[in-house]
């Protein structure tokens, strides 16, 4: 499976997850699926947020580098919907690739996220088979996109 | 009269020439013969007297031959060659003739010429003497001489000379002249007399009228045939008597002696005329009209010597005259007395004759008219004129009668209207030539006829109820009213009593008995109920009164009665109306008051009033709301006196009123403006909605309160069923970790040094125990998924937005089935979808609920026997009710009514399912305004029925 990674090894991507074992299970499979990317996780809306627009204590993101961001939208202080929100909103920030990976599979949040811009919605099945599934597809789909630099040249 | 005098026809007998007259001629022939006898008697005696006077003798018989001169030629041949001196009395007779012949011939000439004019006697004698005697000189003794000298053999010139220059015979010549002139003046004239008395004679015998003549001395003198039969005397025995005697004349009016024409001539020497009206009484005593007239008979001197008489019968024409001047008269009366006009109008030329009272009745005198066609039109009304013109047109265009209604103007403006009637008159060709008839003024039949056409047509029309009866009740006349009401024709009616209009059954008044007292009184007056023709009670105010004439005598009876049922109903609606509203005024559970609008005096409260407010009526009558403080906000009170005042009444409206202890109700408040002695009043309803808002209030907040509870839930249905899928996830994702780690420790093992030893002890936790754990961990992890994803989706389908529009549902049914497919494949079943009525829903709901059936059917088919579904449906009441039935497994009847409970599922292990399917299609159906139902027998097959709301539109479509 390793060969099949293609993603540029300098996209790192952001985990935006509440909850440590789904955190765990994307890392797992992403990994499995052959995706070895940096990854950070961030456990609210709020961490990710400081991180984007380097604030507060924790990591910042770097100029120039691209990212890739996974959020959940139930988070604790800030949902991914905010998050989703203020991303799009900001001129720069809204080249980042959001992938929404939810527990829900309610259509009018779906919906919702597609407005607001992101640029895929994965829902978390119970299945564990089914989650490694959408996972290795989202690994799949990391794998061919061509991800953006913020603030700077747009990667290959 | 004069064309009988002097008709051709008539005297042309009479004036036939005669050849030989002998009173005439004879003379002339005997005077010649004796002359020539006499000569014949003088040349044997030579130189006697006699010889000279035979020469006279010719003169005459000259004449006599020239008038007759084949007689006289006859005469003289015969003289000539019979006498014994034959040669000396043809010389005689050739000397004779010698100065006759041209005599003659110059004198008929000049008479003819010159002296026609000339006084007769004297100048065609005197002419006739002086070419005698010339001639006498010029040929006769010349010619004597001239034949003697041959005779006797001398010398023919010298004989001839002597006899010019001699003139032997000159005394000779004088007295033939002189005799012969005479001669011929008396031949003339009796000859001229004779003639003329013999033509006159004729006349007379011939003439159509009677002829007398009398003489200066007023006798007979002559009477021609006509004037014999008239008076009844023949000539002879008329004759010489006084004319009196044999023309007896009187007036033929009065009787009375007229004077005699003719005496009256001999009077006065003048022509007279008769006077007019004579009778002629002839002989025999009868009577006769006559026209007569008398002139003079003057002789040649102008001397009165008689006078003639000339008359005729003219009974008949007197009588026809009479009778045609009495026609005319009765006919002038007639026209006078209808005041009728007669006119005639020629075609051709346009003239117009008026005759009768046509010009009276253009108000002109018969002078004034102009006579033509263009007047008449110039007097009629303009626009008449040319409804005139047609008529005539068509008169004489197609020869009907022309009959025409128009108006004129007359000089003085006033405007009459005329009728005339007329007839085309033709000539022999057919043509119309002339038009003529009569004109009559009917200005007054006109105004009565229209004037009685209204009369007519108003008593007709009349809505009150008219009957006239003779005074013993018999009826002479029902109007339409009358007909109307009992719904039959007049003629049923009129002629009856009228008692067929029935007797009041309620007061006991008789016909017979209203007719007897209007007949007694002259006049009755009541109500009467009789019955109309639909059977219904009609009350009527009624009048009959004694019709009398000019003279106070009672002619007939009428009955005039106005239908007064509807008043009388009103009257009694009123009544009751009153005292509806009155009770309900009383007894109304809202408060009334009638408040003046100016200062609010109460005048009226009911008895909720008194309830509500805690005031006594009493205390309320005697004060005003503005001094009670009944309103709490006075500005309320104003604005709502302005708003009646103006005509718009104040509906439903709240305010607030202080009660008398204090406490604030609220009103329901409605108010209209009533005037009372023209004083504006406000009549006011007040419904106490205190309580009522009080609760209001309370339900408003319960329900807000149940709102924010029910959204709350909502959120925590959808917060429990997402943040209660999250460990789950993990639950199941990491115990899937563990199998694997499991499966790689169990592989581990297999390749470890010892592994005989350990597997055997650990083989029960690695194989049995540890898997079978894990197994229940993800069994009810994913078990528990199923119950949030129904729990999610319960909670979602209340939220949903509902689109309610028309749906076909053969489309949507058909997608339905087609989306499942597969595992109507997979199942074996047959689907048999009928053709179904269209309904009114939304339509992704709709299908979530079709699906849920269908679903259902395909998953309880029963394994033994292949599945069936058939889908249907029909229109009942406003609705669409659909089926779907199958031939599974069923459900027993104790179970029917939970199948639609929350989580109820028939075998929980059997099928999967979160159970909430048949929850959810109940909720929807709902919301949709529908419902649903089931029947079924286990074993059998189950029929789910969902009604929902009938789209009539789409089907129409």
């Amino acid at each position: 499976m390793k060969g099949e990674s293609h993603m540029h090894k300098d996209v790192v991507i952001l985990v935006a997850e509440d909850d440590e074992g789904h955190a765990g299970l994307i890392k797992r499979n992403l990994a499995r699926a052959g995706i070895v990317n940096h990854l950070m996780v961030f456990k609210d809306g709020q961490d990710i947020l400081d991180f984007l627009y380097r604030r507060g204590d924790g990591p910042h993101r770097q100029s120039g580098a691209a990212y890739v961001l996974l959020l959940d939208i139930r988070m604790p202080k800030v949902d991914g919907l905010e998050v989703l929100e203020r991303v799009k909103e900001d001129p720069e920030l809204c080249k980042l690739p959001v992938i929404m990976i939810t527990t829900t599979d309610d259509p009018r949040e779906v919906e919702r996220c597609h407005a607001l811009g992101c640029s895929n919605y994965i829902a978390k099945p119970i299945d564990y088979d089914n989650f490694v599934h959408a996972i290795r597809h989202l690994g799949l789909f990391l794998n061919v996109v061509q991800v953006p630099k913020i603030n700077g040249e747009q990667t290959q | 009269m004069n064309d009988r005098l002097t008709s051709p026809e008539q005297l042309a007998p009479n004036s036939r020439p005669r050849w030989w007259r002998p009173d005439d001629v004879s003379l002339f022939v005997v005077l010649g013969t004796l002359g020539a006898a006499a000569s014949y008697l003088s040349v044997n005696i030579p130189h006697t007297e006699v010889f000279v006077e035979g020469r006279w003798v010719f003169g005459f018989l000259g004449f006599a031959l020239f008038r007759h001169w084949r007689s006289a030629l006859l005469l003289a041949c015969l003289l000539c060659v019979t006498g014994p001196h034959k040669v000396p009395l043809g010389i005689v007779f050739l000397g004779n003739m010698s100065y006759t012949v041209p005599a003659m011939i110059v004198l008929r000439l000049v008479h003819n010429r010159f002296l026609v004019r000339l006084p007769y006697w004297s100048a065609y004698g005197a002419a006739w003497f002086v070419l005698v005697l010339v001639c006498y000189q010029a040929f006769h003794t010349p010619l004597i001489m001239t034949i003697m000298a041959l005779l006797r053999d001398q010398p023919v010139w010298p004989m001839m000379v002597s006899g010019w220059v001699e003139q032997p015979f000159f005394i000779e010549s004088v007295l033939v002249g002189l005799l012969s002139a005479a001669g011929l003046v008396a031949f003339r004239s009796h000859d001229a007399l004779k003639r003329s008395l013999g033509q006159m004679d004729a006349t007379l015998q011939s003439i159509g009228d009677g002829v007398i003549v009398t003489d200066a001395a007023g006798r007979v003198s002559r009477l021609n045939p006509v004037a014999e039969a008239l008076t009844g005397w023949s000539f002879s025995e008329a004759v010489g008597r006084p004319l009196a005697d044999v023309f007896r004349i009187v007036n033929a009016k009065t009787g009375e002696a007229v004077d005699n024409p003719a005496q009256r001539v001999l009077a006065g020497g003048v022509t007279v005329g008769l006077a007019n009206h004579t009778s002629l009484i002839a002989r025999d005593g009868s009577r006769r009209q006559i026209a007569d007239s008398a002139a003079p008979i003057r002789d040649a001197a102008g001397r009165l010597i008689g006078a003639v008489m000339v008359f005729r019968d003219v009974t008949e024409a007197y009588q026809s005259a009479e009778a045609l001047a009495e026609n005319q008269r009765q006919l002038d009366l007639a026209l006078q007395a209808a005041a009728m006009g007669v006119w005639d109008w020629e075609i051709d030329t346009g003239r117009v004759k008026w005759a009768g009272q046509q010009a009276e009745l253009f108000g002109i005198s018969g002078d004034e008219f102009g006579g033509t066609m263009d007047d008449v039109q110039a007097r009629v009304h303009p626009d008449d004129r040319d409804r005139g013109m047609e008529a005539i047109q068509e008169t004489i265009t197609q020869g009907n009668d022309f009959d025409n209604v128009y108006r004129i103007i007359r000089p003085d403006g006033a405007i009459r209207w005329m009728h005339s009637y007329g007839r085309p008159i033709r000539d022999e060709s057919g043509r119309p030539v002339r038009i003529a008839g009569t004109t009559r003024d009917i200005t007054e039949r006109k105004r009565a006829d229209d004037q009685l056409r209204l009369q007519s047509l108003t008593l007709k029309q009349i809505e009150d109820l008219v009957t006239v009866t003779d005074l013993d009740g018999d009826i002479t006349y029902v109007n339409e009213a009358v007909c109307r009401m009992l719904g039959k024709e007049p003629e049923e009616l009129i002629g009856r009593h009228v008692s067929v209009f029935g007797d009041n059954p309620d007061t006991g008044a008789r016909q017979e008995d209203i007719v007897g007292q209007a007949r007694e009184h002259g006049v009755w007056r009541g109500e009467v109920t009789n019955y109309g023709a639909d059977g219904r009670p009609v009350v009527l105010d009624s009048r009959v009164f004694l019709v009398k004439d000019e003279s106070g005598r009672p002619i007939a009876m009428c009955g005039v009665s106005t239908d007064v049922t509807h008043r009388k109903q009103a009257e009694k609606a009123l009544r009751r109306s009153e005292e509806k509203f009155s009770l309900a005024f009383r007894t109304s559970p809202y408060v009334i008051t009638i408040t003046r609008a100016k200062d609010g005096r109460i005048v009226d409260v009911n008895q909720a009033f008194t309830t509500v407010s805690g005031y006594t009526r009493e205390e309320a009558l005697a004060d005003s709301s503005v001094n009670l403080r009944l309103w709490y906000d006075e500005n309320d009170r104003d604005q709502l006196i302005r708003d009646v005042l103006a005509g718009r009444p104040a509906v439903g409206r709240e305010y607030w009123f202080r009660k008398k202890s204090g406490e604030i109700m609220i009103g329901l408040f409605s108010a209209h403006v009533i005037y009372l002695d023209d004083e504006p009043h406000v009549l006011s309803s007040i419904n106490d909605i205190t309580d009522r808002k009080r609760a209001e209030q309370e339900l408003g907040q319960l329900n807000a309160q149940l709102a924010a509870k029910n959204a709350e839930l909502e959120q925590v249905v959808y917060v429990a069923s997402h943040d209660l899928r999250s460990p789950l996830v993990n639950i199941d994702g990491y115990a899937r970790e563990l199998e694997q780690s499991i499966a790689d420790l169990g592989r581990t093992l297999a390749g470890a040094p010892n592994a005989d030893q350990i597997r055997p002890r650990v083989a029960p936790y690695l194989d049995e125990d540890i898997p079978e754990a894990l197994r229940f961990i993800r069994t009810s992890a994913y078990k528990m998924d199923t119950l949030l994803t129904g729990l999610l989706r319960l909670s979602r389908s209340g939220r949903a937005a509902l689109s309610i529009e028309p749906l076909d549902m053969n489309t949507l049914m058909e997608r339905v089935v087609d989306a499942m497919e597969f595992q109507i494949k997979e199942s074996g079943a047959e689907v048999i979808l009928e053709d179904l009525p269209a309904c009114r829903g939304d339509a992704m709901q709709v299908n979530q609920v079709f699906s849920n059936l269908l679903n259902n059917a395909v998953k309880y088919l029963d394994p033994d026997r292949p599945g069936r579904i058939r889908i249907g449906g029909r229109r009942e009441e406003g609705r669409a009710v659909y089926l779907i039935e199958d031939n599974g497994i069923g459900v027993e009847p104790a179970y029917l009514d939970k199948i639609f409970e929350i989580f109820h599922r028939l075998e929980p292990t059997a099928n999967q399912g979160e159970g909430l399917g048949l929850t959810i299609v109940k909720r929807v159906v709902e919301r949709l305004d529908g419902s649903v139902w089931a029947e079924s027998e286990p074993g059998r097959g189950s029929r789910f029925y969902v009604a929902l709301p009938a789209a009539g539109r789409l089907e129409r479509q």
